[in-house]
Parts: C-alpha cells; sequence; structure tokens
C-alpha cells in the first residue's frame, strides 16, 4: 500500500518532470527566431565598400625600425615599397600586387631591370623586389650588377622563378646570388616536399604520401632543378628524395634564402608564387626579413555547404542505387551528423548556401516543412543560411531565382539573406543575379576556386564583396593544404567550400559521400588543428571583417620590448598576425592576443593605439 | 630564482643527503651498540667512518661487478638493515611479515577505521615527540652552551666558505673537469675510466649523484662547503676526544677558520672538491684511534654492545672528557659484558675496535688520495715516538701495524683488482711515483750540494722562512707556530713525568708529528727526502696548528687547575680571550677564489639544462661544458678551438654543421685566466680584434684555453660570432649576456642544418676574401 502522502509526492515528482521536457521544448521552439537572418545585420551600403578600401598614398612616413636594444643603433629599414619585374598582368605581377594591397605597401611593376633601375631612380629604397627570372637578361652583367647593388642597398630580392638550369650552371654570379654551390642534376624527381616548421602557418608538413591510398593526394610538383647551397643560407622547403637511406641534407631544395648580412635573396624553385599560395609565401618571408613582423589578417574560418540542404526528393533512382536512401534521408541523416561531429573541436563556422531544388523540370517539389526544421536547427547552431545558384536543369539563373522567390514566401515569408554561392558565374552574371528580388539584401558573394585567382577576398562590385573558395570540394590533396596554409599565413581566412549538389547528382563513384565523408573529415582535422587560433565565422561575418580589413591602414614601430601598433580608418575590432622569431608576447594593451604558434601570436585590436609588450628574450629563470 | 639561492637550495640538499649516508644511517644502524660508548664525539667519529667506508666500498663493489644503478644502490645501502631484520626474526620472519601484512590489511578492508588508524598514528606520532623532545632537553642539559658553540662554528664555516659557492659558481680547480669525467664514467659502470686512482671521492659523489639524483657537476661545484665542513667538525671532534678542558678545543679552531695571520695556501684548496683535502678529514680520526688503542692497558678488555645505562654510568659527569681516561671508562663496560653476558658474536675487546677502526680509517685515507695516507703515516710514526714506552711492546706493536697494513689492503683491494685485470695505473700515480724519485734523489743532491757550502743558514731559521712563505703571512706567526710546537713537545714531556703518560705522549706524539711536518716543508733548502709537493705541506701544516695551539692552551690549564669545573671555567675564558685577540690582530674575509668557469656559463647552463629536452641541444665553449653536459646523456659538445680550426681554411665545400635543433655558444669577452693552479686573480684582458687577428692557437689539449691562447681562441669565436649573426640575425640571439660573457642561441631545422662554416674574416688561411678585402 502506498501512503497517500507518498502518492501525492510521486505525483508531484512526475508533474515537474512531465512539465519540464514538454515546457522547455516549446519554449526552445517559441524563443527560436529562426524566421529572421541573425547574420543579415545590414544592407551592404550600411558597411564600408570598395571607395573605402586602402589605396597606397605614397611612400608612408612611419619607418620600421629594427630592435632597439640597448646601445645598438636603431636601423631604419622602408617595408613600403614592393616592384616585380614581370610582365604586367602576369602572375608573379599579379601576386605581389594583391599582397601589396593587403598588406599596405606601395607596388610597382616593371618589364625589366633596366626600367625598374630608371623608375626607381631618385625614389625611396625598394624594401622588396620580387624579380621572374624570365625577364632577366642573365648574360647582360650590368643586371646582375644592379641586383648585388639592390642587395648592398638593403633591398631584398624575391627569385619568383628561378633561371633556366643552364644559366645557373654557367654563370657564378647567379650561383652566388642565388647562394647555389652547383647544380647536382638538371631535373630530379622527388617522392614528396617536405614544408619546414616556422615558415608558412600551420606548422611542419611533409607532403609524401606514405600508404596506397594516399597517393591520390599527391598533387605538388616533384620534379624540379637539384641544387646543393652555399653557407649562409636557409631552406625552408625541400624535396624528398626517393632513396629511403639518402641525407635529408642532400635531398632538392624547393625554397630558400641567401643571406648577404645587408638584404636576403629568396629563392623559389617551382610554380609555387603563381596563385593564392605566393601571397602566403611573399608573408612568410616577409616575416624572415625582419626581426618582427606585423601585419593585417581577415581572421575568419569559414566552411561553406554550397546547395545543401535540398528540400525536394530529387534524383531517387540514383540515391537508393548509391545510399538506398533519398537524398532527404541522406542530408538529414548522414551528412548533416557527419559535417557537425568533424568540426564539433574545431574552429571553423558553418554556412549552408541552400537551395530549395536542383532540377526545376521534374515533379518533385522542396518541402516547406522541412525548411522550417532545417532553419530551426541551424539557428539554434548559429548556422549562417545564404541562398545558392545550384541548378541542374538548366533554366536561367533568372528562372530559378524567382522560382525560389515562391517557395521562400510559401515557406517562411519574407527572409533576407546576407550570402549567395556564385559557383563558376563570371562577375557578370554574379551581378545580373543579385539584382533578384530574392537577393536583395546579399552583401557577400561566394566564388569557385580558379588557379588563376590571386585574390581570395575581394570587392566583386561597389559594395558587394566576394570570397573565393581557397579549398574547393571535400578533397584532401596535398596542394590544397599548401594553398590553404599559405591564404591562412597571408590573411589568417579559410574558405572550404564543398559543392553539395554532387551528391545527388554524382559523376561516378567517387562522388558519394561515404568516400567524400572521409576527405571532409581530413580536411576538418587538418585545417582546424593546424588553425585552432583563428576565429569560426559564417560567410556574412567574415564579409564584416573582410570589409574592415581591406580598408584599414596601420603602422607600427618598436622601441625595446614593446611594439607600438597605430591603425587607422576602419572602426570596430580588426585583427593581425605579429611573428617574432620564436619570442613571446607578455601582454596586449588596447587588444587581446593568442598565440597561433610559437613566434605567431593573432593580435586582436580592440581600440585605435595598440601597445605589444614582449617578454625579454635574454630574460631567463635562473640568474 | 637567483643562482645564489639556487646554489644555496642545492648545497642544502648535498648537505642533507651526505649527512644522512654518512651519520644519520649508521647511527641508526648502531645507535644500541654504541649507546655510551666514549664520548659524543669518539661516536661522532666511528658513525662517521663507518658510513663512508660502507659507502665508498659499496660503490666500489657494484662498480667492480658492473651492476651499479641507483636501485643496487638503494638497496646496498639498506642491506645491513635488512640482514639485520633477517636476523632478528629468524625462524619467525614469515610469521612476522604475515603480522604486518595483516594489519594492513585490517585498515584496507575498513575493519580497522580511519578514526582508529589516526588516533593509533597520533599516539605514536605523539610518543616520537614526547621522545625527542627529552631527548633534546637531556641535550641542552648535558651539553648546555657547546651545542651554541658548535652550532655557532657550523654558522661561521658556512659563512666563511660558503660565501664563495653562493658567488663563483663554477669548479675552482683545474683539474675538477677531470674528476667530473671520471664520475661521468661511473655512471656507466666504467670505473677508473683513466686508469687506476684512489676513487674514494669519486665513489662518494657517485653515490650522492646515483641515489639522489643530484647532477655530478653540482656535487662538485658545491661539496667542497660540506668537505671542508666535516673537516673542521672531525678536528673539533679530535680535539674533544683528547682534551682535558671543554673549550680549550675552539681556541685553536676558531682562530684557524677567521684569523688572517695564515698564508692563502693553508686554505685555498678548501674552496674546492678535491680529493686530497676530503681524505684529510680521515687523517686525525685515524691518529685518534692508534692512540686510544696504545692507551689501552688491558687489551682482553671486552666491549659490551649496548649496555647504554652502564656505560652512561661511566662516563658520568665526564662524559664528554674521555681524558679522564677512556680505558677507566670501558673497564668499567667491560665488567657489564662480564657480568651481562651476551653472545660471542657480539663480544668485542675493546682494543680491537679501536684497531678496526683506525684501519678503516687507514684504509679512507689511502682509498680517497695517496698524500693523505703519507701523512697518516708520519703522524703515526710520531705516535710511536709520543707512546715509545708502550708501542714495542710485542702485543701492541704487532697488532697496530697489522691494522695498519690491513686498513691498506682493504684500500689496494679494489684498485688492485681493477689493475690486476687489466685497468693500468692513471698517469698521474706514474708521474707522482717519478716525481717522488726525483724529488728524493733531487733531496739527496740538494743535500750533498748544501753540504759542501760554508756558510749555510740554521735549521730553524730555514724552517722559521719556509714557514712564513707557505704557511703565515708574517715571521711572528712563524715564531709563534714553530715555539707552541716546542712549547707542546716540553709540556707533553712534563705530563710524562707527572704520570699522566697518555696525555702526554698525546702532546709528544702531535708535536713530534709538526715538527716533522715543519721539517719537511722545508725539505729542498734541507735536502732531505721530499715527500710531496711542497705546497702540499702547507694545507696539513695548517691543519695541525688549531690541534697544536688548543693542546698547548689545555695542557697548561690542566697544569694549573686539576678541579674539572675550574679547568672549563678557564679554557673558556681563554677561549673569549682568543676570540678577542684574533679579532684585534686581524680577521680575514670570506675568499672567492678565481673559478674555472664564468658564472655567467654556470647560469647558462643552469637554465639550458632547465629549458631543453634531452639530445636537442649543443654547446660549444671552451673544454669545461662537455663533462659537466655529459653526465645527462642529453646533449652534445663541441669545442670551441675545434670549431675554428675546422673552419680555419675555408672554401666552398667547408661544412660545419651540428645536428641538434640548438646550439649555444659560449664566449667569454674577459677571458678567464686558466692557471694550473688554485688562484684568486681576476681577469683584465678584454676580447678584440686584435686578437681575431692573431693566428688560431695550434696547440694540442688545453693549452688554446691558457693565457693569451684563451684571449685569441675566444677573439675568434667573438669575430665568428658577430658575422654569422649579421647573416642570420633572427636564427642566432643572445641566449644571456653580460660584460664579461654572451652566449648565442642558434635554432635550426634537423632536416636542413646550418653550415656554420663562413668567411668571418680571420679564419687564418688568408686565401677568403675578407681577409683579401682586409689586405691580408
Amino acid at each position: 500500500m502506498i501512503s497517500r502522502r507518498n502518492f501525492f509526492t510521486m505525483t508531484i515528482l512526475m508533474s515537474v518532470i512531465f512539465f519540464l521536457c514538454m515546457f522547455l521544448n516549446n519554449m526552445k521552439d517559441f524563443s527560436n527566431d529562426y524566421k529572421e537572418n541573425a547574420f543579415a545585420t545590414g544592407t551592404a551600403e550600411d558597411y564600408p565598400s570598395k571607395v573605402n578600401i586602402y589605396v597606397p598614398d605614397g611612400q608612408r612616413k612611419e619607418q620600421k625600425t629594427t630592435d632597439e636594444t640597448a646601445g645598438e643603433a636603431s636601423i631604419s629599414v622602408s617595408r613600403n615599397r614592393v616592384a616585380c619585374i614581370g610582365e604586367e598582368g602576369g602572375m608573379p605581377a599579379k601576386v605581389v600586387r594583391e599582397w601589396a594591397s593587403y598588406t599596405k605597401r606601395d607596388f610597382a611593376g616593371y618589364q625589366t631591370l633596366a626600367s625598374c633601375d630608371h623608375g626607381e631612380t631618385g625614389k625611396e629604397l625598394l624594401e622588396m623586389l620580387v624579380i621572374d627570372s624570365a625577364y632577366v637578361d642573365w648574360e647582360n652583367e650590368t643586371e646582375t650588377d644592379f641586383l648585388l647593388g639592390c642587395i648592398k642597398g638593403g633591398t631584398h630580392l624575391v627569385f619568383a622563378t628561378l633561371p633556366d638550369v643552364s644559366v645557373i650552371r654557367d654563370c657564378r654570379q647567379v650561383r652566388e646570388l642565388l647562394g647555389i654551390r652547383e647544380v647536382v642534376q638538371e631535373e630530379t624527381a622527388v617522392s614528396g616536399i617536405h614544408l619546414y616548421e616556422g615558415f608558412l602557418l600551420g606548422g611542419e608538413m611533409v607532403y609524401q604520401a606514405e600508404e596506397k591510398e594516399e597517393r591520390k593526394w599527391q598533387d605538388m610538383e616533384l620534379t624540379f632543378p637539384w641544387y646543393q647551397l652555399t653557407s649562409g643560407t636557409k631552406v625552408y622547403m625541400k624535396g624528398i628524395s626517393k632513396e629511403e637511406e639518402a641525407d635529408p641534407e642532400e635531398d632538392p631544395v624547393v625554397i630558400w634564402r641567401k643571406s648577404f648580412g645587408s638584404a636576403y635573396v629568396f629563392a623559389v624553385n617551382g610554380g609555387y608564387m603563381e596563385g593564392m599560395e605566393g601571397l602566403g609565401i611573399l608573408s612568410a618571408m616577409s616575416a624572415e626579413m625582419y626581426s618582427y613582423e606585423l601585419y593585417p589578417v581577415v581572421n575568419a574560418q569559414n566552411l561553406v555547404l554550397a546547395g545543401y540542404p535540398g528540400l525536394a526528393d530529387e534524383n531517387r533512382e540514383v540515391m537508393e542505387e548509391y545510399y538506398e536512401r533519398p537524398m532527404r534521408h541522406l542530408y538529414q541523416e548522414t551528412v548533416w551528423p557527419n559535417v557537425t561531429t568533424a568540426l564539433q573541436d574545431y574552429e571553423i563556422g558553418i554556412t549552408c548556401l541552400m537551395t530549395p531544388q536542383y532540377d526545376y523540370t521534374d515533379q518533385n517539389l522542396p518541402d516547406p516543412k522541412l525548411l522550417s526544421e532545417y532553419m530551426k536547427n541551424f539557428h539554434e547552431k548559429s548556422v549562417e543560411i545564404g541562398w545558392s545558384s545550384s541548378n541542374v536543369s538548366g533554366i536561367s539563373m533568372s528562372d530559378k531565382l524567382s522560382e525560389d522567390q515562391k517557395f521562400i514566401t510559401e515557406a517562411v515569408g519574407g527572409y533576407e539573406f546576407a550570402s549567395f554561392y556564385g559557383a563558376d558565374m563570371d562577375a557578370e552574371e554574379t551581378m545580373d543575379a543579385l539584382h533578384a528580388e530574392l537577393l536583395s539584401s546579399v552583401r557577400t558573394v561566394v566564388r569557385d576556386y580558379g588557379e588563376d585567382i590571386v585574390s581570395p577576398v575581394g570587392y566583386l562590385s561597389e559594395h558587394i564583396t566576394e570570397q573565393r573558395a581557397v579549398v574547393d570540394g571535400p578533397e584532401y590533396s596535398f596542394r590544397r593544404d599548401f594553398r590553404a596554409r599559405c591564404v591562412e599565413t597571408a590573411l589568417g581566412y579559410l574558405n572550404m567550400c564543398c559543392d553539395m549538389k554532387r551528391l545527388v547528382y554524382p559523376r561516378g563513384k567517387k562522388d558519394s559521400w561515404d568516400k567524400l565523408a572521409k576527405e571532409f573529415v581530413r580536411n576538418a582535422d587538418v585545417y582546424g588543428k593546424a588553425f585552432q587560433g583563428f576565429d569560426r565565422t559564417t560567410i556574412s561575418q567574415s564579409d564584416v571583417r573582410i570589409r574592415n580589413f581591406l580598408t584599414l591602414d596601420y603602422s607600427d614601430s618598436r622601441k625595446e620590448n614593446q611594439v607600438h601598433l597605430q591603425i587607422d580608418k576602419v572602426e570596430g575590432t580588426v585583427w593581425f598576425v605579429f611573428r617574432n622569431h620564436g619570442g613571446r608576447i607578455r601582454d596586449v594593451e588596447g587588444g587581446s592576443f593568442v598565440e597561433l604558434e610559437e613566434g605567431a601570436y593573432l593580435i586582436e585590436a580592440d581600440s585605435k593605439e595598440v601597445t605589444i609588450l614582449l617578454e625579454p628574450s635574454d630574460e631567463r629563470y635562473y640568474y | 630564482m637567483s643562482m645564489a639561492l639556487l646554489s644555496a637550495l642545492q648545497l642544502c640538499g648535498i648537505a642533507a643527503a651526505y649527512v644522512i649516508v654518512v651519520l644519520l644511517l649508521p647511527w641508526l644502524f648502531l645507535r644500541r651498540q654504541l649507546a655510551g660508548f666514549a664520548c659524543v664525539p669518539v661516536r661522532f667519529m666511528i658513525y662517521f667512518l663507518i658510513g663512508n667506508f660502507y659507502i665508498i666500498n659499496l660503490v666500489y663493489l657494484l662498480q667492480l661487478l658492473h651492476i651499479s644503478c641507483q636501485v643496487t644502490l638503494f638497496f646496498g645501502t639498506l642491506a645491513p638493515f635488512m640482514v639485520r631484520a633477517v636476523r632478528k626474526h629468524r625462524g619467525s620472519f614469515a610469521e612476522h611479515l604475515e603480522k604486518r601484512l595483516r594489519r594492513i590489511l585490517l585498515v584496507l578492508g575498513g575493519e580497522t577505521g580511519r578514526k582508529t588508524l589516526l588516533l593509533r598514528m597520533q599516539k605514536r606520532m605523539g610518543r616520537f615527540f614526547i621522545a625527542i623532545s627529552r631527548k633534546c632537553r637531556q641535550s641542552v642539559k648535558q651539553f648546555g652552551l657547546e651545542i651554541v658553540f658548535v652550532s655557532g662554528l657550523i654558522v661561521l664555516l658556512v659563512y666563511m666558505y660558503g660565501t664563495n659557492a653562493l658567488h663563483v659558481y663554477g669548479y675552482c680547480a683545474s683539474d675538477m673537469v677531470l674528476h667530473n669525467y671520471w664520475i661521468n664514467e661511473m655512471g656507466h659502470n666504467h670505473i677508473f675510466a683513466d686508469g687506476v686512482y684512489p676513487f674514494g671521492m669519486h665513489c662518494l659523489l657517485y653515490y650522492l649523484h646515483g641515489v639522489f639524483r643530484i647532477p655530478v657537476y653540482v656535487l662538485l661545484r658545491l661539496f667542497y662547503v660540506v668537505q671542508t665542513l666535516m673537516i673542521h667538525l672531525m678536528l673539533l671532534a679530535f680535539l674533544r676526544s683528547v682534551c682535558k678542558s671543554k673549550y680549550a678545543p675552539y681556541i685553536g679552531i676558531m682562530i684557524y677558520i677567521v684569523s688572517d695571520r695564515f698564508y692563502q695556501y693553508t686554505y685555498i684548496r678548501y674552496h674546492a672538491t678535491l680529493p686530497q683535502e676530503l681524505g684529510m678529514v680521515f687523517i686525525l680520526p685515524a691518529a685518534y684511534f692508534a692512540m686510544a688503542f696504545l692507551q689501552e692497558k688491558n687489551l682482553a678488555c671486552q666491549f659490551a654492545w649496548g649496555k647504554r645505562r652502564s656505560t652512561e654510568e661511566a662516563v658520568s659527569g665526564e662524559s664528554l672528557n674521555p681524558g679522564t681516561g677512556n680505558a677507566a671508562e670501558l673497564s668499567e663496560v667491560s665488567q657489564v659484558a662480564e657480568t651481562g653476558g651476551g653472545s660471542a658474536a657480539e663480544r668485542w675487546t675493546v682494543s680491537g675496535l679501536y684497531l678496526a677502526l683506525f684501519a678503516i680509517s687507514v684504509s679512507l685515507t689511502f682509498t680517497v688520495h695517496f698524500y693523505d695516507t703519507l701523512i697518516t703515516g708520519l703522524f703515526c710514526l710520531s705516535i710511536g715516538v709520543g707512546f715509545c714506552f708502550r708501542v714495542f711492546r710485542r702485543e701492541y706493536l704487532k697488532r697496530i701495524v697489522a691494522a695498519g697494513l690491513l686498513g691498506l689492503l682493504l684500500a689496494i683491494l679494489p684498485m688492485g683488482a681493477a689493475f690486476v685485470t687489466g685497468t693500468p695505473l692513471q698517469a698521474s700515480l706514474n708521474w707522482g711515483l717519478n716525481q717522488w724519485q726525483s724529488s728524493s734523489s733531487g733531496g739527496m743532491q740538494a743535500r750533498n750540494e748544501s753540504e759542501k757550502k760554508e756558510e749555510r743558514p740554521a735549521v730553524l731559521e730555514t724552517i722559521l722562512d719556509r714557514m712564513d712563505y707557505y704557511v703565515t703571512n708574517d715571521m711572528e706567526t712563524a715564531q709563534v707556530i714553530v715555539g707552541s710546537i716546542g712549547l707542546l713537545f716540553v709540556l707533553g714531556i712534563l705530563w710524562i713525568l707527572f704520570r699522566k703518560a697518555e696525555y702526554g705522549a698525546i702532546l709528544v706524539s702531535v708535536s713530534v708529528y709538526m715538527a716533522v711536518m715543519a721539517v719537511f716543508q722545508a725539505a729542498v733548502e734541507l735536502g732531505i727526502i721530499q715527500i710531496l709537493e711542497v705546497s702540499r705541506y702547507s694545507v696539513y701544516l695548517g691543519y695541525g696548528i688549531p690541534v697544536v695551539w688548543s693542546l698547548c692552551v689545555d695542557g697548561v690549564l690542566f697544569l694549573m687547575f686539576r678541579k674539572t669545573a675550574v679547568l672549563h671555567f678557564c679554557s673558556l675564558a681563554g677561549f673569549a680571550a682568543a676570540c678577542v685577540m684574533t679579532v684585534k690582530t686581524g680577521v680575514r674575509a670570506p675568499v672567492c677564489v678565481s673559478a674555472y668557469e664564468t658564472n655567467e656559463a654556470i647560469t647558462c647552463l643552469e637554465n639550458i639544462i632547465q629549458e631543453n629536452k634531452g639530445k636537442t641541444w649543443t654547446i660549444c665553449s671552451a673544454n669545461d661544458e662537455r663533462q659537466m653536459i655529459e653526465e645527462y646523456d642529453l646533449a652534445y659538445h663541441y669545442e670551441s678551438i675545434k670549431f675554428l680550426r675546422d673552419m680555419r681554411s675555408i672554401d666552398e665545400d667547408t661544412r660545419i654543421t651540428i645536428p641538434t635543433s640548438t646550439i649555444y655558444f659560449f664566449i667569454e669577452k674577459v677571458p678567464l685566466l686558466y692557471r694550473d693552479y688554485i688562484n684568486m686573480e681576476k681577469p683584465e684582458k678584454s676580447i678584440s680584434q686584435k686578437g681575431a687577428e692573431e693566428p688560431i692557437p695550434k696547440e694540442p689539449g688545453i693549452l688554446p684555453y691558457i693565457g693569451d691562447a684563451r684571449w685569441i681562441t675566444m677573439s675568434h669565436l667573438y669575430a665568428w660570432a658577430q658575422a654569422f649573426r649579421e647573416l642570420y640575425p633572427n636564427e642566432m640571439e643572445v641566449y644571456y649576456e653580460s660584460d664579461q660573457f654572451v652566449c648565442y642561441r642558434v635554432k635550426q631545422n634537423e632536416y636542413s642544418l646550418y653550415n656554420f662554416a663562413i668567411d668571418y674574416g680571420y679564419n687564418g688561411s688568408g686565401g677568403t676574401k675578407k681577409e683579401q678585402e682586409r689586405g691580408l
């Protein structure tokens, strides 16, 4: 027998539990404001636009001084003028121009060394001269003398491409300039590439396929001339010999520098400077040139799921064949848990650039209720929803967007999208698409990666920014990895863009999610671990950061153990990377800092005047 | 943390470890057996001797068996305790163990509650602390002022010799690096690495390193303070054992420690951890136990192990005054033994115990350093002179000679075993033997020559002159010392005539020993055989002077006052007067000697060891750090001179790579004066371009680090560092810098090593570009 008292207590308890379960869930649903886009915090016109972008206004007055330790004379080094020798509009010139713009430097492009000599006469000393070797007449001694003169004067040289092997072999002066002792082989094939720690952000990396299944990742340049270096050189990247017992010391070099005391000569053996990779390599080289380096970055880590989710039940036969379930279940029960689990420990934000359906010609219509479910879920998890141009039916973009407009109005009423996936559409097509009513509030566009594209972030139009995919697709490869490290080094920016349409309309077994999921997890692991210090953002959040990044101007100076940073032309928080060759930061006044890796810090500047206090390098525990 | 504080903490650790091993453990093992035996100073000597003897021979045994490691050393140390436990519980050992385990199970099973356990522990702790406090009260009551004096003496010694440890961090003797190497090799069970040599000190230091994990270089840097403290405490123990008055011993010791009348030769070697000085600590115990044996009138007198009560009665009132006659005391003890019985194994004769301890002392002197054995031998011969009325009796002579030979045999055994199995003699032994032979023949020659001379100074004048040169700072003090030796002899004769033959014999023995030492100090001038290097006598002479002075005061006071209380009071007054007189005549400040490494180098080394992981770093420096870091087996060393020579003739193919991720370069801006002897000179000559322009020294071995060669070497290295830093400004950073020293750190990728061979402008071949630019 249960006493009345016990019966009463049990009833009360059960009521409370029932109330808590039901009420809390209802409250959560009730307070889920999913019908409003939390990331659409204003129109594109409300933010800095292209007119605000930083334009170099000639030689800046601020000069960087090297470490002024007690008793040492301060040495002024101009770090503001960069010149490039090469074809105007050629890849090296484009890379250098873009890098100069990102790092707030002046840029000058010349076709030949002679024109450079002529053009630079009477001007301030160049900080860096990037050279496409094809545009240097190596047989002309005046040209090599000019380069030696540059070095003596303190201008750092960067050989974006190397002279022909025969030139290097025959000309002692060129070898001395590049720090090459001898040409071992005109061409050698290596089994992998070893990127050393301390050059690019993200640490040491060995791009070598250890196992059979890893061979598909190998897409680095593995054939190049083999040089042996002299003393006074430092190697940043090397090939890995195919012979297992070979001495790593003797391996062929890829990126190195030769020191002349007054300046460095950097050399890149291969085509690594062509493309976005060049930005990171230049930033890393710049960091090597000085006792410290402080440069602005975007600080945004994005994962873009383009064309995800789809809301219609499409391509059923193929879906059954590949996954034994319809698209809706694949997305909800497989893809989404895989993605969220893979990213749960890492600072990478998710943006879903959705499309209601891929095929507008079939009879399978998108499910509005499903959209609401997704939107609620995304809202809870702070996932941004944008719109995608994905479409397999071949209808025009305007028709697709008007169909989508109808659907979205029916499903959730009005909804403002801040981001749009333009896939491989060109700029004009993209701008046309943005005129649609559905996309009227869009302020940033995500576009696919292109090998000829050198700027990951920039303006598409006066007010709309564009963000290029740095890593295209969930597949992992060594070159993608290298590119991601380069862009992270230069901009602190990652945009991993996966077009999910291919899961539903696969071109073969390799497009099945079962296979791609493994690659995706590896991607997430590699980038998540390597760049933990940077912030997770969605595409709209990174848009704001990109605008500030492109707008800002800054100057810095160092006095003993204090680095003063002055920021101009921008309101709000901006981020910088501070590299100090293993030195440690004690405190940051006017901001905060996060250690990215040994000697590299992310500085968050909350005010216009920031002071970085460094730990004295010679302070020891026992004294 | 400052290095001074670190050194102080390390010193405390070393002192604690040494005291635990050589005093506390023997005390724990023998306290019941020796309870009440003789007086406290004698028991102190016994514990100390047995502790050292056991540890040194344990290490010898384990090393020769090649099984020496932390575990075997630890269990070897506890072996006597374990053997005793097994013997005690023979037959019931398993039962006893079971009983203990059952108690633990009761606790673990919860049958014995937590509160009960705590209460039991609390009661035990209470009983322990009550016993300790009772013991302390008893000690204070019994020893009173002496506790204050001994504590004061220790503080004074730590101040006088520890000051150097807090201000000078490097090795203070040139041969310490070699000792460092030998001890390092013992870490690989490779004893006598460089040949057969007395390894007593090395065994002790290796033991402290092996068991307590104190780094060898820290031991070598700081152990001398503990060693010197023990030398002086042993001096006090000896004097307290032979003097009639309580405070007379402090007179000599205090003057010896603080007076500025002694020349630096008498104390400067105390500032380094050297075998000869460690061996000195066993000379006086050997002398004491030889004299104690010769004082025994009844050689069959048995010693009752552990009869504390009776013994305390036997020595009551005069327990710290054995001068009243140990034999008398111990005859009472023997009576107790006869009545109290005891097993046959536990029956020792008192004389046998003294002989055993004498043998152990002799063995220890020989095990640590041959010179100490020679001095001990001289002292023993002097004792033979003092006790001539007894020593020539057959039963005494044969036993004491046998004990001495047994002691020597014990010491020779491990060395002999190594020699027989093919290890050659260490070079310095051969050198020493040659020196001895040549000095003997040289001495005879000098004597013949001096005999030929018509005018030669009197012997006394010569002795005084040499005493003045080697031992004292002025002739007056030398005269006082020689005079007091004479006085002591007269007092000894007087006491023999006054029928206090044993006491008189002690005085005569000491005076004869000191007289012989004074004569040997002037061996070269007098043309007699020179058994030691002349400068080494001064340390032993200095060590004997407090004995002479204390015994002089004691002898005179004992002549005047026979009542114990008056005698003690007068000796206290004498001590006070001696303090005043010493202060008035001059007190010396603590000495800071010139080290063979800069303080900055040791500071860097401590930091480097703390900051880095194993086998990832290299130090490029002059040779001293090589042995310091080798013990760790975690780092590498590159000698500066080799480094410079490797790039002397540089071309494109010259490569110097160092395969560790971090490399430290130690450069002395003011190079050290690397003398062969311990000194206090300060270096002044700074490195310069002029030094770098000199050719790199070509001499082998240590010569490139001595005198001007060191200055040239360091100038070259500094010039190289500046040139390399120009090429690698961010990679080569200043790790530590002062006016005298700079340490650079280079971090590199182990997969792509820097080529350190560069044209720094002074390479030396005259063919480098920079040299050509300079017009060389």
